[in-house]
């Protein structure tokens, strides 16, 4: 039997999720926080930002999930007291306007250490799960493709050790990558690359992709097209035509998904005015996922 | 309210992913190039269809002339990037010689780098317009930038790629052990920075970023030159976004970047607003069969009502003209299609 998202969810220590911008990943992952939390497991709430700028403030404290933004720089200097381990000396090295250069640009350095704190996280919170909403695509490819490069670069030593440690995480049997995906060409494409790209990489585990935004299940029956047709009239009309056209475009999704071998799992698009109720609905629908 | 053009060259169509950016762009070319402009198209990454009804077989490379049979007077030429080539595209420009690019082009870890810097996707795009400017042979050009959560992505793209490869940083890597090029608190916090890193690294670092050398000075004008257009007076930006709260969070934090880079907005675009069917409760259908039309009419009222809220936020919190554009029932799949966007786009 297939298990359900909520066993899935609750048998893991990390979850990615990433998909195209704009695909509900942040809702999703908060709806999921929610999930575990009623299942009784405490959840945690990673962000992260590439380029370090201010995130969108989205409500997450409203919602009582607790929330953290990751940023390369503070996370570095984290992982610089421990080696270092005075304050002081950790200054001196990160406030230096060429080590601060050479740290942002250093090839995937950021993207280690994100992975290494995420990592440290699930290791101090061993009944929690920790739910990671990533950047879109292209930065999710660079993060997961990252530390197997930095596995090159660095063959002994303390930080080989580090490395080594993320990439088997990466891939252990209690992480798991959501992809998130709306039913439009567009981000169906981009995730499919995304998945392809990633499985050049290495056994990762995957749950099934959520395509969210789908046409709700409207009670009652549909009337037959021909039936439709020819008994609505002017706007009646053009409201069928509109949802026929998005169920077009749905299927026309699931097919190409199903073409490419991935499961899915249907979210429906949601009316809520707020993105906490949104975030709540989302999780109430994940309960049956 | 008409939407003046005639003083504008570039108009850049910005704003977060899956917005429907790509297809909006081409719906304005398609428009202005039906007015009597040259106009130019510059996009990335088209989805297929979109791709198709300008007249591309697959993802090229290249620049193309769109025609249209029912609509010859069209002077529109479409440009796609295929994201793949960007990273060579960005190398070729600047390598100082055919061995640094074969070298550079070569090694996988570069790629790596660059990409991490979130430089190159949005750089090539930059690069290319740069190059079109410059021809003078189209009267307008659209640029459906690369979908960005904050502005700063794309507009800082070219000066991160300089920054990474600073001379003063550079030089350390390039003479080993040249500790002493710098000030006592480098050579101090470098050394410390080694013990965190191990000497391997940086001795890798060095050799990559000595292959790199001499490409700076090349981003960094670069990066003055995107600026100087994004600000010029006949350049347009357009924000599109959608009515929703993320997305309304996340265009106020747009707009205030590009407040602080004195760049103008010219106009918002709220984009796939759900259309008001004010439909009344059909006759003739059976039981079932309404009941099921009348959750369809409530479902999508309380969309277009959520949207209408949002819109609202938009309006008082960005003071720049706004337009509305509903959510179409046919797919962008022809010229046709496109020109009647485009069209509300611009009345």
């Amino acid at each position: 039997m297939k298990s359900s998202y909520s066993e899935e969810i609750l048998s893991k220590k990390v979850v990615f999720f990433t998909g195209k911008g704009g695909v509900g990943k942040s809702a999703i992952a908060s709806a999921t926080a929610l999930l575990a939390q009623r299942h009784g497991k405490p959840a945690i709430l990673v962000s992260w930002n590439p380029f370090d700028q201010q995130a969108r403030p989205l409500p997450y404290q409203a919602l009582g999930i607790p929330h953290l933004l990751l940023n390369g720089m503070d996370c570095f200097r984290e992982y610089a007291l421990q080696i270092l381990k005075f304050e002081k000396v950790v200054d001196l090295v990160l406030d230096n306007k060429v080590v601060n250069t050479f740290i942002s640009a250093a090839p995937g350095l950021t993207e280690a250490i994100i992975a290494g704190k995420i990592w440290d996280l699930a290791g101090k919170n061993p009944d929690a799960v920790v739910l990671v909403d990533l950047p879109a695509s292209g930065h999710a490819l660079s993060f997961f493709s990252s530390p197997l490069g930095l596995r090159k670069l660095f063959r002994m030593g303390l930080v080989h050790r580090e490395i080594e440690r993320i990439c088997e995480m990466m891939l252990s049997p209690s992480t798991l990558i959501q992809l998130l995906s709306i039913p439009e060409e567009l981000s169906v494409t981009e995730t499919l690359e995304l998945k392809k790209k990633l499985l050049s990489l290495g056994e990762f585990n995957f749950s099934p992709l959520f395509l969210n935004q789908c046409l709700p299940n409207f009670p009652g029956t549909p009337p037959q097209k021909e039936m439709a047709e020819s008994t609505l009239s002017g706007n009646a009309k053009e409201l069928y035509n509109h949802y026929t056209t998005l169920l077009e475009q749905e299927s026309d999704a699931v097919a190409v998904l199903g073409q490419a071998g991935l499961e899915i799992r249907k979210l429906p698009r949601l009316s809520c005015p707020e993105w906490i109720t949104t975030v709540e609905a989302i999780s109430e629908a994940l309960e049956h996922s | 309210m008409n939407w003046d053009l005639a003083d504008k060259k570039i108009i850049l169509i910005g704003g977060p992913g899956g917005v429907g950016k790509t297809t909006l762009a081409a719906a304005l070319g398609v428009s202005l190039g039906l007015r009597g402009y040259r106009t130019l198209v510059l996009t990335v990454d088209p989805a297929r269809r979109l791709a198709q009804a300008l007249g591309f077989k697959d993802f090229e490379n290249s620049v193309k002339k769109v025609t249209a049979p029912e609509y010859p007077e069209l002077q529109l030429t479409a440009s796609m990037l295929d994201s793949e080539h960007y990273f060579d595209k960005v190398i070729e420009r600047f390598a100082r010689s055919p061995e640094q690019k074969k070298k550079i082009l070569e090694n996988r870890l570069y790629r790596t780098m660059v990409e991490s810097l979130g430089g190159s996707h949005e750089y090539a795009a930059m690069e290319r317009l740069l190059e079109f400017v410059s021809s003078d042979e189209y009267d307008k050009i659209i640029v459906d930038t690369p979908p960005t959560q904050n502005a700063l992505d794309l507009l800082q793209a070219p000066q991160r790629l300089a920054n990474f490869m600073d001379t003063s940083v550079l030089k350390w890597f390039q003479k080993k052990g040249g500790l002493v090029l710098f000030q006592r608190g480098t050579q101090m916090a470098m050394k410390a920075l080694q013990s965190i890193l191990g000497s391997e690294f940086l001795d890798n670092l060095a050799a990559v970023l000595g292959d790199l050398e001499g490409m700076q000075a090349g981003f960094r004008s670069r990066h003055l030159a995107v600026m100087e257009l994004f600000r010029n007076p006949s350049s347009a930006f357009v924000l599109v976004t959608q009515a929703s709260e993320a997305r309304f969070l996340e265009s106020v934090e747009f707009h205030k970047t590009l407040q602080n880079e004195k760049i103008a907005l010219e106009r918002l675009v709220l984009n796939r607003l759900e259309p008001d069917f004010q439909s009344q409760s059909p006759t003739g259908l059976e039981k079932e069969a309404l009941t099921w039309f009348s959750a369809l009419q409530k479902h999508f009222e309380e969309l277009r009502l959520v949207q209408q809220k949002w819109a609202e936020a938009f309006q008082s919190a960005i003071k720049v003209p706004m337009i509305r554009i509903e959510r179409k029932a046919t797919l962008m799949s022809d010229i046709h299609a496109l020109k009647e966007l485009g069209d509300e786009l611009i009345n």
